[in-house]
């Protein structure tokens, strides 16, 4: 069942919200010591909360699709009175005294969080092989990992744990777990969903958004978490949509950008064939295929790549002095932020300037461009390279290839389920959309969602 | 190019010499993709540390 479905069934007394977060709890609990998706659990407190919103239900109305429905966010979030470890051992006693703007909006829209997922040490990698809290597992094979940073929210949904989790985004964050455990994940665009509240890895990149097991319950998540936000220097003024695709969606007369040129060039066959076969498919539903050559991504993912090392070892030079603090991985990349020059880091930023300039171009041709998310499937835990087209390369920097350059330029994206490779492994789609349209790439995503039925496979759990 | 382990001596950052090493190599590749964009920047260019869409979001 996805939210929508679940939520009518709510409305019509057929479930509880108590018998939904007991379903939810039961599962975790289940699923613990295989994937280990979660790292704080609220049970008592989600319970209360359920029966609460039951009788709220009964006595009046549903506060929004949400309604009584179990969801867990990543434990980058603050949560009051909740710890929110940021996957590390230097947070693992910290409890906040605010919430983040998005638990207040999840929770203002009457759902239930559950608990806090698991991630990947700090949000900075994508792996989720957290040295301290331990790996989490993908629910399609355990011996893989299932993406990160967000990687205990991908492995949550994918699993049928909650029905949304939130995840974080810097360089692909939310949308490389949702390809490889096989579900939607919405990148927002920059200042679309607040971050006030949100433990930072990088103030010029990070993002928040929704992981789900559909597109349309991605959209149902993001009319909850969009609006301005005063707290969030970034936030935009700019009105909300209303962002769900209706029940019939048709794309007559939509300009589906399909990439010439990097997005299909050194990846995994099976993933680049995925990839085209959704394209085609959009073809089919009445979509304009137009040819499109994008500016220079590997030059934005460098520019991307400058930023993100300056700022996170910014972020965390207060901490540095206890190196016994970190994984091995995490403290390599903080150590190779402190040795970008201030000159660097400011000529990024610069150069920045000029790509979303040169990237506006794009949208004189075409309203969205569909690529693969990931060039490959998820790899196994522990593997650190990677074989394409005859060259080795580096695991982390093959996974963010193609969703790296999207934080850098502040462009709404969506990774949706578009396959599976020879080995059972999920494949994303990813479509990339103009500033502000994510209505746009949501309706993209429902329609092709609705002509397949990738989403509705579930993992074999044992 | 610049001399990454120089560099991270000099700066006294309190990096061990068995982790030095491991830190050389992405950073000598990162540099030489970086160092030839410089050239595309003119006098003028303003850094966007702030990213406001200005046209879809003007204030």
């Amino acid at each position: 069942m996805n939210i929508q479905e679940v939520s009518l069934r709510l409305r019509r007394r057929e479930i509880s919200s108590v018998e939904l977060v007991r379903q939810a709890l039961d599962r975790i609990e289940r699923d613990s010591s295989r994937l280990n998706s979660f790292l704080t659990i609220r049970a008592e407190a989600a319970l209360e909360r359920a029966r609460r919103l039951d009788e709220e239900l009964a006595a009046g109305g549903a506060r929004s699709p949400l309604h009584g429905i179990p969801v867990a966010v990543k434990d980058v979030f603050c949560t009051r009175g909740v710890r929110t470890t940021c996957g590390s051992l230097l947070f693992a006693d910290y409890v906040p005294d605010h919430d983040a703007a998005v638990v207040e909006r999840l929770e203002a829209a009457g759902a239930v969080i559950v608990g806090k997922t698991g991630m990947h040490e700090l949000a900075y990698g994508i792996t989720s092989n957290n040295p301290h809290f331990g790996a989490v597992r993908n629910p399609w094979n355990p011996e893989h990992v299932p993406g990160g940073s967000s990687g205990g929210s991908g492995a949550a949904v994918a699993a049928g744990e909650v029905f949304l989790a939130m995840g974080s985004d810097t360089g692909g964050s939310i949308r490389i777990p949702a390809a490889w455990c096989g579900c939607a994940g919405l990148k927002p665009t920059t200042g679309r969903v607040s971050r006030y509240g949100v433990m930072p890895l990088d103030f010029t990149l990070d993002h928040m958004g929704p992981l789900t097991r559909s597109v349309r319950d991605a959209a149902i998540g993001l009319n909850v978490l969009a609006g301005h936000d005063p707290r969030d220097p970034t936030s935009s003024r700019r009105p909300v949509d209303d962002y769900l695709p209706p029940p019939e969606v048709s794309l007559r007369g939509i300009r589906i950008g399909v990439p010439e040129n990097f997005f299909f060039e050194r990846l995994d066959p099976e993933a680049a064939g995925a990839a085209r076969r959704m394209i085609e498919l959009a073809g089919e539903l009445g979509g304009d295929l137009v040819p499109v050559t994008v500016p220079d991504i590997a030059e934005l993912n460098t520019l991307a790549r400058v930023i993100l090392l300056a700022e996170a070892a910014a972020v965390m030079s207060p901490y540095l002095s206890d190196r016994s603090k970190f994984g091995p991985d995490v403290l390599a990349l903080l150590d190779q932020g402190r040795m970008i020059s201030a000159a660097d880091y400011i000529n990024a930023q610069r150069l920045r300037r000029i790509a979303w300039k040169e990237f506006a171009g794009v949208w004189g041709k075409a309203d969205c461009l569909l690529t693969p998310t990931t060039p490959i499937p998820a790899p196994r835990i522990g593997q650190t390279q990677t074989e394409l087209g005859g060259a080795v390369e580096d695991v982390r920097l093959a996974a963010t290839r193609y969703v790296r350059a999207v934080n850098l330029l502040g462009l709404p994206a969506l990774s949706m389920p578009c396959g599976f490779s020879s080995t059972g492994l999920p494949l994303g789609l990813q479509i990339i959309g103009k500033p502000f349209e994510e209505a746009l790439i949501l309706r993209i995503g429902a329609a092709l969602e609705d002509a397949t039925d990738f989403h509705r496979r579930e993992p074999p759990l044992e | 190019m610049k001399d990454f382990r120089l560099l991270a001596q000099a700066l006294d950052l309190g990096i061990p010499d068995s982790e030095r090493e491991r830190l050389v190599a992405p950073l000598e590749a990162l540099e030489a993709s970086f160092r030839p964009l410089l050239a595309r920047l003119e006098l003028e260019t303003e850094p966007a540390y702030l990213l406001i869409l200005a046209e879809e979001d003007p204030r």
